[in-house]
């Protein structure tokens, strides 16, 4: 049977066919075709390419540490940070000097992660993890806010952008405890200044308080002084006291540590509050870092829904 | 007859465990003698590590691995047993190292007050794997030689003028011949050979393909191009296993192009749905199987001669390789590494022949006997090699 058709094939393809097609030898030229192919594909699968030689530094690289490379772009900027100069124009010694600088750096960055500082080392891991939250708060921060983000974000925090008012405040304290005060106890100082602050809200002098009952002025009662010059002054524990009286008002006992203390506000004056154009810089700024903090969440979670964590029976986070 | 072949086939499959895969258990040693201090550097391949101690946690791995070590190594001289020197910082007495990719690597330091009549021991893993073998190279006063140490060799004397006398060439056959008995499916593979073999000139032809096998593995692994993936090469040794068997069975069956059809039919099968599910190397494998059962076993019977020395060249070639593969981290001189190749070689092709020498002389022996049932005999045998080589091959690319 002709296979040539309408088309005039080579004469030896067409002998190839006729003999693969007819011939008693079919068989054994297919198989052996068979044979080479199934050869080839299994060694194909076998075999896979050899890894870099141990004393080759593959093509990109300026250097191998332990089968480690030091990337070639890495060292070409170290030198030009170094020297503050374009690579092409630093000297072969300075060149040598930051390679192996670099080098030693790559030596010790194994040898912490042979010895498994990461898990071993608290200040290792509150490094690294810092690290890993500044990269990804960093690329949350690439992209700008806009104005109008900028204003919501102003609006929704408004109490942080309110200026507070100066105030005079004059602070009376009991103290307690000391050689001076030694048969002075806790107790009786605090019902002293109870009777103290009653007295002064029924129209009692301070210096006849101050002679009375044996209170002294504060340390740092200076007349008017700023919101934050009296945040400073006043401590964690007086000064939300103060922020709470208005003019001529008299705070119940404080008892702090060095006593007891009595707020009298001569003068405070209303917060008042900052126009968007004003607080914008600071406005950025929080902006911008609640930006990095809620990538660093975010990232956070992503990290726990890919973790598989066990804990103990017994114990909970 | 097909029955009692049939149940051979499933009797051994269930009752056999995996064989001992071609792959070698090898770790690596260099100890440095310098005046009275002896430093001892251990290199273990991540899986032996792992496998030793039990778990993947490299943390864990490296704690446990080092103090086996220290238990395990050690030198003795004329002052008693040498004392291990803490290495200062939190190292202790066992200093890990960094030393590549996959690999486990320590340091310790011994002194000895008095170094003469130093004996350097090495008892690592050699309970756990029987045929575990710790290349050493051993530095003496700026000169260096190559050691082994086995199951039987846990101890090396150092003479006092520091010339260590390197490792002799027969032991090295001596190691070759050891790993070949110790693998079931290479030895499968000889005995499905020695099945098959009807003249004398075909025992030939089959030492000949083994050993062009092994030239051709260092020839190709000295240029370094390709490296072998082991697990699929252990699949693939199973393979020829079960293609010795079928050959048998195909041989002397008259419907041996059905069978010959279904296996390769079965390995196309699995091969393509490995390739789908993206096992791509698995897949290739059983591709290339099918393709290779189908071209040898069609040509079972009729050119015979050309099928069987194809199995023997490619088990020559597949062996050798994976010592090539062992011994490649222990960074060798070029002499010592053709040294120790050319050994191992040696050995597990001298073993090879013997092997097959005998169950040719002893199956030749007993066909002589006409009540000996040479045809159950050998249906039996083929069977079992088919089964065995099957799961085993199942076992290693699925497991």
């Amino acid at each position: 049977m002709s296979s040539v058709g309408l088309v005039k094939q080579p004469a030896l393809v067409s002998r190839a066919i006729r003999a693969l097609w007819v011939s008693p030898q079919r068989s054994g030229a297919l198989a052996a075709v068979a044979i080479v192919v199934g050869l080839l594909v299994a060694l194909a699968s076998l075999f896979g390419k050899a890894p870099p030689s141990r004393s080759t530094v593959p093509a990109g690289y300026v250097a191998l540490v332990n089968q480690k490379g030091i990337l070639m772009s890495d060292w070409i900027s170290q030198v030009e940070n170094d020297e503050g100069m374009p690579f092409e124009s630093t000297a072969p010694a300075t060149r040598s000097k930051v390679l192996r600088q670099m080098i030693d750096e790559e030596l010790v960055v194994q040898r912490a992660l042979v010895l498994d500082l990461p898990e071993t080392t608290i200040e290792v891991r509150d490094i690294l993890a810092t690290a890993v939250n500044n990269q990804v708060g960093a690329q949350a921060v690439t992209r700008l806010p806009s104005e109008d983000e900028l204003r919501a974000f102003f609006e929704a925090n408004r109490a942080k952008y309110t200026e507070r008012g100066p105030m005079t405040v004059h602070d009376l304290v009991l103290h307690v405890g000391g050689y001076q005060n030694a048969d002075q106890s806790l107790e009786q100082a605090n019902r002293d200044a109870a009777e103290a602050v009653y007295q002064l809200r029924a129209g009692a002098s301070v210096d006849y308080i101050r002679e009375h009952f044996g209170f002294v002025p504060g340390p740092e009662d200076r007349g008017e002084v700023t919101d934050l010059y009296a945040k400073t002054m006043l401590g964690a524990t007086l000064y939300p006291v103060a922020l709470g009286l208005r003019d001529g008002e008299i705070s119940d006992p404080v008892a702090t540590g060095d006593g007891v203390h009595i707020l009298i506000m001569e003068r405070h004056a209303l917060p008042s509050v900052v126009d968007f154009a004003t607080a914008r810089p600071r406005v950025y700024d929080d902006f911008r870092i609640q930006q990095s903090n809620q990538a660093v969440q975010a990232h956070l979670a992503q990290l726990r829904r890919q973790a598989q964590i066990v804990i103990a029976p017994g114990y909970s986070e | 007859m097909r029955w009692l072949a049939a149940f051979a086939i499933l009797a051994f499959a269930l009752v056999s465990a995996p064989a001992s895969a071609a792959r070698q258990s090898v770790s690596y040693s260099t100890w440095t003698i310098t005046g009275s201090t002896v430093t001892v550097r251990y290199v273990l391949p991540a899986p032996e590590a792992q496998r030793l101690i039990g778990t993947e946690l490299a943390i864990v791995t490296v704690k446990r691995l080092g103090a086996y070590l220290l238990k395990n190594l050690g030198a003795h001289s004329a002052s008693g047993e040498c004392t291990v020197l803490d290495q200062g910082y939190d190292l202790g007495l066992v200093d890990p190292l960094e030393v590549g990719p996959g690999l486990y690597g320590f340091e310790i330091f011994f002194h000895c007050a008095d170094p003469r009549g130093l004996v350097l021991r090495n008892t690592a893993l050699f309970a756990r794997d029987s045929d575990h073998v710790n290349i050493a190279s051993v530095f003496v006063n700026g000169r260096v030689s190559e050691q082994i140490f086995t199951p039987r060799k846990q101890r090396l004397a150092i003479p006092d003028d520091g010339k260590v006398a390197p490792v002799s060439f027969f032991s090295y056959v001596g190691l070759g011949a050891e790993h070949l008995l110790d693998g079931a499916d290479r030895l499968c593979v000889v005995l499905g050979l020695a099945l098959l073999v009807r003249r004398r000139r075909d025992v030939a032809y089959l030492v000949g393909a083994l050993a062009l096998g092994y030239a051709l593995a260092a020839v190709v692994s000295s240029m370094g191009w390709v490296a072998p993936r082991l697990t699929l090469v252990d699949a693939f040794v199973a393979l020829l296993a079960a293609l010795a068997g079928l050959s048998v069975v195909v041989r002397n069956t008259e419907r041996g192009p059905a069978i010959a059809a279904a296996w390769s039919a079965l390995l196309l099968l699995a091969g393509v749905v490995c390739a789908i599910s993206r096992l791509v190397p698995t897949g290739l494998l059983l591709l290339g199987g099918a393709a290779l059962s189908a071209g040898l076993l069609v040509l079972a019977g009729p050119r015979e001669r050309v099928a069987w020395p194809i199995l023997a060249g490619l088990l020559g070639f597949l062996d050798g390789f994976v010592w090539s593969a062992a011994i490649e981290p222990a960074e060798l001189s070029a002499s010592a590494q053709l040294d120790m190749t050319a050994g191992l070689y040696a050995g597990a092709l001298l073993t090879e022949v013997v092997v097959l020498g005998v169950l040719v002389g002893v199956m030749w022996l007993v066909q002589s006997y006409k009540s000996f049932p040479r045809q159950l005999v050998n249906d039996v045998c083929a069977a079992c090699l088919a089964g065995l080589g099957t799961y085993w091959m199942v076992g290693r690319l699925f497991a």
